[in-house]
């Protein structure tokens, strides 16, 4: 199909494909945008009430869970992230580190819920009741991406230090170490049949360097692909059918070949 | 209320707070309640700042930061740890992190990184380079995350009144770009010419007792 460069006249939050055909995204502007992937034309954009972003909330996949975390912003003590089934019933309040929730989010199953903070600790809690199965403190720094393979045995965590971490969700136990990525990571994403990982950059420099995409394959952790994006990437995901990738950096969407793995 | 410290003892202490930068004809009974105020203003938490991304765990308990021959302008950072009830705060830890001459962190090392274990007598003495600007967030700053038992774990930043950012009057401009969260955080520089010239702050701690 080729790879091809939307750019989009405002800044694009969150990305997601809908179908192998189309990107939607969130934009800062307030308004949902839907793209051909095929052509970069916009095929619909409408409007959305909620913008904003000192909270956020995270799903399982059911809906039956919602978590809910304080953005850094402005954030200098204590991170609490709260599980609710409603609004109006909170399941558990968990402590989450301090200096802010720098990602957050369920497994595939809803079963546990994960996030790491800004003083470079992970943890792992139940969904069920916010019991903490798993204190994760040996890492050197904070990691700003994740990603669940879609089977949901492997974890996948990226930061600082340029790694790509995976973590055994059985045990939760470091499996291997990825290095390759030249900055700092911070987006990624499964494939579809969880072969192949994507993550994006962001450079120590300032957030408007130019970095890179890699492709990666999840199994060896050799880069299959790499190629540029203009600053900081916040969005790297997968089409449904794995044949093609988005990202997102500031207002310009990347839409890419995926390598073929035999 | 008795006066037990001499007028030269209370211009030392008013000196020491930053409360005075020189040495004006004022009565003991002024320097009595400028000193009082200065006592007060002690006894409250240092002012909380973002951690901001670049933090790292296990970095080196070393006062020296920086090596002979790196880029930049010397700096010396001191201060002490006291707690809100007016203690010492003895077996403190600092974590100090700070961008290198050109603004730029070291994300997977320890350069112009340490963990400070702070002894008995709760003082701190760093030395280092005068931090560059970080693009996204240019004023100079260093981080810090102070913990001690029974404390609030301090998570804070020092600025710079030097600073160009501040336009030579960081109490008129400390809110720019909405970056420094209180003015108390900006320090005065002291500059120093003799030897090698080199740069100093005091940064004092004031955690928030449990």
């Amino acid at each position: 199909m080729g790879d091809l460069a939307i750019q989009s006249d405002s800044d694009v939050e969150s990305l997601e494909f809908d179908g192998p055909r189309f990107v939607e995204g969130r934009c800062r502007d307030g308004k949902v945008r839907r793209w051909n992937i095929s052509t970069g034309v916009i095929v619909e954009t409408r409007g959305i009430a909620e913008t904003g972003r000192e909270v956020r909330t995270v799903y399982t996949r059911d809906k039956a869970i919602t978590a809910t975390a304080q953005m850094p912003v402005k954030q200098t003590g204590e991170n609490i992230i709260r599980l609710n089934d409603s609004p109006a019933h909170e399941r558990a309040r968990m402590s989450a580190g301090l200096g802010g929730t720098s990602i957050f989010g369920f497994s595939p199953d809803g079963t546990v819920l994960v996030a790491g903070s800004y003083d470079a600790d992970l943890r792992v809690w139940r969904s069920r009741d916010g019991e903490l199965l798993r204190l994760i403190d040996e890492l050197p720094g904070s990691m700003f991406a994740f990603a669940f393979s879609p089977d949901g045995k492997v974890l996948a965590t990226g930061g600082i230090d340029r790694i790509v971490y995976l973590w055994d969700t059985r045990t939760w136990k470091l499996t291997s170490q990825f290095t390759g990525q030249p900055e700092m990571i911070s987006a990624m994403s499964f494939s579809p049949d969880g072969r192949q990982l994507i993550t994006g950059g962001f450079s120590e420099h300032t957030v408007g360097a130019a970095v890179s995409i890699l492709f990666w394959d999840a199994a060896s952790g050799k880069v299959l692909r790499s190629v540029p994006a203009p600053r900081r990437v916040t969005v790297a995901v997968f089409s449904p059918d794995g044949a093609s990738a988005a990202t997102v950096a500031g207002r310009v969407i990347g839409i890419w070949d995926a390598p073929r793995l035999a | 209320m008795s006066y037990t410290f001499r007028r030269r003892e209370l211009l030392e202490k008013c000196i020491v707070r930053g409360a005075l930068v020189a040495a004006p004809p004022m009565s003991a009974s002024g320097l009595w309640a400028l000193w009082q105020a200065g006592e007060q203003q002690a006894s409250q938490p240092t002012p909380a700042e973002v951690l901001g991304p670049f933090f790292r765990k296990g970095a080196p308990d070393t006062p020296a930061l920086h090596k002979p021959g790196d880029p930049g302008f010397p700096l010396t950072v001191v201060g002490k740890v006291t707690n809100t009830g007016g203690e010492k705060v003895a077996g403190a830890k600092i974590d100090i992190w700070h961008a290198n001459h050109a603004g730029l962190y070291d994300v997977r090392g320890y350069k112009y990184r340490a963990k400070l274990e702070v002894a008995e007598a709760s003082e701190y003495k760093v030395e280092t380079i005068l931090p560059g600007h970080y693009p996204d967030r240019p004023a100079q700053h260093i981080h810090y995350m102070i913990s001690a038992p029974g404390h609030r774990t301090l998570i804070t930043q020092a600025y710079f009144a030097t600073d160009p950012f501040f336009e030579g009057d960081p109490a008129k401009h400390y809110t720019k770009r909405g970056i420094v969260s209180h003015s108390d955080l900006v320090r005065p520089v002291r500059l120093y010419e003799e030897r090698a010239p080199h740069a100093e702050i005091t940064f004092d701690i004031c955690l928030e007792k449990l």
